[in-house]
């Protein structure tokens, strides 16, 4: 007893529980998840879901009330805001992903009860990898988000497609992983042992071995850069996109890419910021690449899912122009913003698509045309969707666009926001196809939606409140948010904008 | 000067706010929603009407009705709405062309409530581009515009409507980048404050190379929209393939866009640079004007025909607005009411020609004139006034230009000549291909073989319609007073 209170007590000296209660919540929720799996032998699935959306609901009322605090009195520890708004994008990713996975995941007949635990890993792994602020913890926080990942795109195991992505997943995620293992490495080596980053940072910031940190600043880019998506690191994006299972897809590209965005600021930011000229060369030319390359891929797409994996390519390369144009007084505002505007966005985008697949077991573009017919709610959801994510007004996405280029000119980068815009317009072209063929009445013989029926969702009792199903539901959400955060932007950059460091 | 009741605001959001309230409404059928947009339309056409009426002073040359909320502060982009002279007369041509349109869409029968909700977006859209002081505003409005035409388009336009609709939102997007670029870096440079408010931009001056950059970047998205030749081809395909009400209001007022960005912003704000770059519009306008009546005479489509026809009275807009003179920005308003009006009414012409006869060939219609006796006579007088006849609106906008042209000290004498030339041998050529276009269709000798049991002439709404178009034209053509001292 005594052993256990001393213990204790020593443990609460030492970390702040009360910062990293999030976290707690989840492993709490994730230890129930098995333990009432174990228990109910299977039975009773549904149950296994309300504890996730509980666990993840209470550790996002927490954070948010941290958050709020923080905010109130300015604390400055190393859980700052930008740390803490990117915990809190993370359990919005995990939150609305589980909503419109629920009934994907009963229809198709797989194993019910591991999906949450590797979606709460998941998210554990991306909200430690959001504050992390020394190289172990960084490493195993990405391996624990990677490799929950690559569980997730197997999980259909009958379905090859799901299969080849996994495989390709976890080769690409391991060489990665290896190359920021190796960047890491050098670094350790340079600072003399030192593993947190800012006292690597003051090891080597008068070395004498330039080149040679330049060659980890290297690896370190590749490492990141494939979580990203960033060309020319891109090449498993799109296969793994279109194999694994929708609502797993909708998971990654939102979470991983976010995780990652905080990883690549942070170290970036803190660890080579008199390479920033360097790097910034190099970071605006991978941007420019991944919007043309990403944005005229994605028009000859004939799958949805690797449409939009094409298009999230894009997406990541405007928020790199976000990223650049950090400067003092806002911060990386423009950045956050977009991020947040993209989360919705996107997870508006894929639980329609979820809807739709699960109603007619097709990812096709071509057969989605004339869904206007059958379905005009979804059909003006996803318009909604896609146009926001096209950058049109008075959608949201357009104002997180505009204050991602109002933030680019005014760094000065004016060849990213010409390339920026220009895409842009492509990527109008692209959605308008697909928004062009649903409204439209086209509908040839073999049309695949003259089998479309609305179907009763199978949880519709338990989960939702009243709306048909929980799909529907986040669907709603993302709907929501994608039309009016633009118009209300203002709030949201005042709380993104105190996160330079 | 801000008043109490916000009531520019209350213009530009009442249609889309009432829009908003379409699905509610039953499908019973589709008179309910056609009797509501109807009156929401006419209703918001009052509303300007009483602002002009109670609220305008006429004499002031500065901005009235200012309105100014912060809206996103970090990148100083205002809710900043004004009127002055020149928006006043082109809200006013908003209102009366939307409605009407509204009007002319009653024949519609697919998805009623989708169009009229996409009506009434594009009528806060429109009012939205006119009224706004700020930059970024503007060009949002300027967006706005896109998808709703998109979808109008493609959705109830002719045969080849999907290409026409993509290509119309490709190239007025790909045009708009060059305008938000513009903005952008008009607002960052010359202060240390950036701002996008139009007022204060004015007092801003900038290092000459810089401003000639801006002024084209302008350009380049308002010559999309204008439009200035070599950016117009996508508006014979638009206007081509779009549904009669739908080129009322793309003709009416979306064209008008252009030339409104046009004096407001570049000529207003950029001064050093129009002087550079004025001849060079002037130049653009004059061959502009020649060569769609060219064109325009050689099309067998009879919505082509008015397409081009369209360009080329744009084409008196850009010489008057490069002729540097008040006469000649006098006489470019005016062709842009004027036109809108006529424009419009044209198009729905063509369209109840096309709802009778199913074609739009005029080597099919032949010698309808006995048949539609109304029909022919609006046509013939509506085509009277496109060339400029006497007594209508047509003649005092052109006169006036030509008198800009002539009188301006800024350019040398055999250029003037040379504009002034080019200029009329397009107004006689306008003349030639609107006879001919009248002739073709309306005299000589009916097809044998075509049914005309289809051919009932026009009902009163449409003669409504064309009544209401016809009287703006002919009072300005008779007392240009009416509208020039705005």
């Amino acid at each position: 007893m005594n052993d256990i209170n001393s213990f204790l007590s020593r443990l609460n000296s030492t970390i702040n529980f009360s910062t990293i209660l999030p976290e707690i919540i989840l492993i709490v929720g994730l230890i129930t998840i098995v333990i009432t799996d174990l228990v109910n032998k299977g039975k009773n699935a549904i149950f296994l879901y309300k504890i996730f959306l509980v666990s993840t609901l209470v550790s996002m009322g927490i954070l948010f009330y941290q958050l709020i605090s923080v905010i109130a009195f300015e604390d400055l520890y190393t859980n700052n805001i930008f740390n803490n708004l990117f915990r809190f994008f993370i359990l919005i990713c995990s939150f609305i992903s589980v909503l419109l996975s629920v009934d994907y995941v009963l229809c198709s007949k797989i194993s019910l009860a591991e999906f949450p635990l590797f979606k709460i890993s998941a998210g554990l792994g991306g909200m430690i990898l959001s504050c992390a602020t020394d190289l172990i913890t960084i490493y195993v926080s990405l391996e624990f988000l990677a490799l929950s990942s690559c569980f997730l795109s197997g999980y259909t195991k009958r379905d090859i497609r799901s299969n080849e992505a996994s495989m390709k997943f976890l080769l690409m995620s391991g060489a990665s992983s290896s190359s920021l293992l190796y960047g890491f490495s050098l670094l350790y080596g340079f600072s003399d042992g030192q593993v947190q980053l800012d006292n690597i940072i003051d090891k080597i910031l008068f070395s004498q071995y330039l080149p040679t940190i330049c060659i980890s600043a290297a690896f370190i880019l590749a490492g990141t850069a494939f979580k990203l998506s960033l060309f020319p690191f891109h090449q498993w994006t799109p296969d793994v996109y279109e194999g694994s299972p929708t609502p797993v897809v909708a998971f990654f590209s939102v979470t991983s890419k976010v995780a990652a965005l905080s990883l690549f600021t942070r170290l970036f930011r803190l660890i080579f910021p008199y390479l920033s000229n360097e790097w910034h060369i190099v970071v605006e030319l991978l941007a420019i690449s991944s919007m043309i390359l990403g944005n005229l891929i994605a028009v000859t797409q004939r799958s949805f899912k690797r449409m939009l994996a094409y298009s999230s390519i894009s997406q990541i390369g405007y928020v790199m122009i976000g990223i650049l144009a950090a400067d003092l007084e806002n911060g990386y505002a423009s950045m956050l913003t977009y991020t947040f505007i993209y989360i919705f966005m996107n997870l508006g985008t894929f639980a329609r698509i979820t809807l739709f697949s699960l109603r007619t077991g097709t990812d096709n573009i071509r057969d989605y045309a004339g869904l206007y017919m059958k379905d005009p709610v979804l059909t003006f959801s996803l318009v909604l969707c896609l146009l926001s994510l096209g950058g049109i007004p008075p959608l949201s996405g357009f104002f997180g666009k505009l204050y991602l280029f109002w933030h680019g000119w005014k760094a000065g980068l004016y060849i990213s926001v010409t390339v920026a815009l220009v895409t842009s317009v492509i990527s109008i072209y692209y959605y308008l196809k697909i928004i062009k063929l649903m409204l439209t009445k086209t509908t040839n013989p073999v049309d695949t939606l003259k089998t479309y029926e609305k179907q009763k969702s199978l949880v519709s009792s338990v989960i939702s409140t009243k709306l048909k199903s929980s799909v529907e539901m986040a669907m709603i959400l993302c709907a929501l948010a994608s039309t009016l955060s633009g118009l209300f932007m203002d709030p949201i950059i005042k709380i993104t904008r105190n996160t330079f460091f | 000067m801000i008043n109490n009741v916000p009531w520019l605001t209350t213009i530009v959001f009442f249609p889309i706010l009432a829009g908003l309230m379409i699905p509610i409404l039953s499908s019973d059928g589709n008179k309910i929603i056609r009797w509501y947009t109807l009156g929401i339309c006419l209703l918001e056409f009052s509303l300007i009407t009483y602002v002009f009426y109670c609220h305008f002073q006429i004499d002031s040359q500065s901005l009235q009705l200012l309105e100014t909320f912060s809206w996103i502060d970090s990148i100083h982009f205002r809710w900043a709405l004004g009127i002055d002279g020149l928006s006043m007369g082109l809200i006013l041509l908003t209102g009366f062309v939307t409605t009407l349109a509204t009007l002319g869409a009653w024949p519609i029968t697919p998805n009623t409530r989708l169009f009229y909700f996409l009506m009434l977006v594009m009528y806060s859209g429109q009012i939205g581009v006119f009224v706004s002081r700020d930059i970024l505003l503007f060009f949002l409005m300027w967006e706005l515009e896109l998808i709703p035409v998109y979808l109008l388009l493609s959705l109830w336009g002719g045969k080849k409507r999907l290409y026409s609709a993509t290509k119309f939102v490709l190239y007025t997007a790909g045009g708009s980048i060059f305008l938000l670029l513009a903005a952008l870096t008009m607002s960052f440079s010359g202060s240390d404050v950036p701002s996008f408010d139009i007022q204060d931009s004015i007092d801003k001056s900038y290092p000459v190379s810089l401003e000639i950059l801006i002024y084209i970047g302008f350009l380049v998205a308002y010559a999309v929209k204008l439009p200035i030749i070599p950016f117009h081809t996508w508006l014979p395909d638009t206007h081509g393939e779009a549904h009669y009400s739908i080129c009322m209001l793309l003709a009416g007022v979306l064209l008008k866009m252009g030339g409104y960005g046009l004096i407001r912003i570049n000529l207003e704000l950029l001064t050093h640079a129009h002087f550079f770059l004025g001849s060079g519009l002037m130049l653009f306008g004059a061959i502009q004007i020649a060569y769609a009546s060219f064109i325009s005479m050689s099309q067998h489509n009879l919505k082509k025909r008015i397409a081009y026809s369209s360009i080329s009275h744009m084409g008196f807009v850009t010489i008057g607005i490069g002729s540097l003179t008040d006469s000649g920005i006098d006489g470019a308003m005016l062709q842009m009411i004027s036109h809108g009006l006529i424009g419009a009414a044209l198009f729905f012409l063509a369209g109840t020609c096309y709802d009778r006869t199913r074609t739009y060939l005029l080597d099919q219609l032949g010698g309808v004139a006995t048949t539609l006796p109304k029909l022919f006579t609006m046509f013939s007088i509506f085509s009277l006034a496109s060339l400029a006849l006497l007594g209508m609106s047509g003649f005092v906008s052109e006169l006036l230009v030509f008198i800009g042209v002539s009188t301006t000290e800024q350019y040398s004498f055999p250029f003037k000549i040379v504009i002034t030339l080019v200029g009329a041998i397009g107004t006689v050529s306008t003349s030639i291909y609107l006879l001919s276009m009248l002739r073709r269709m309306f005299y000589g000798y009916r097809l044998v073989n075509q049914s005309n049991s289809y051919l009932i002439d026009l009902g009163p709404r449409e003669l409504f319609i064309l009544i209401c178009l016809f009287l703006p034209i002919l009072g300005i053509g008779s007392y240009p007073n009416l509208i020039l001292p705005i």
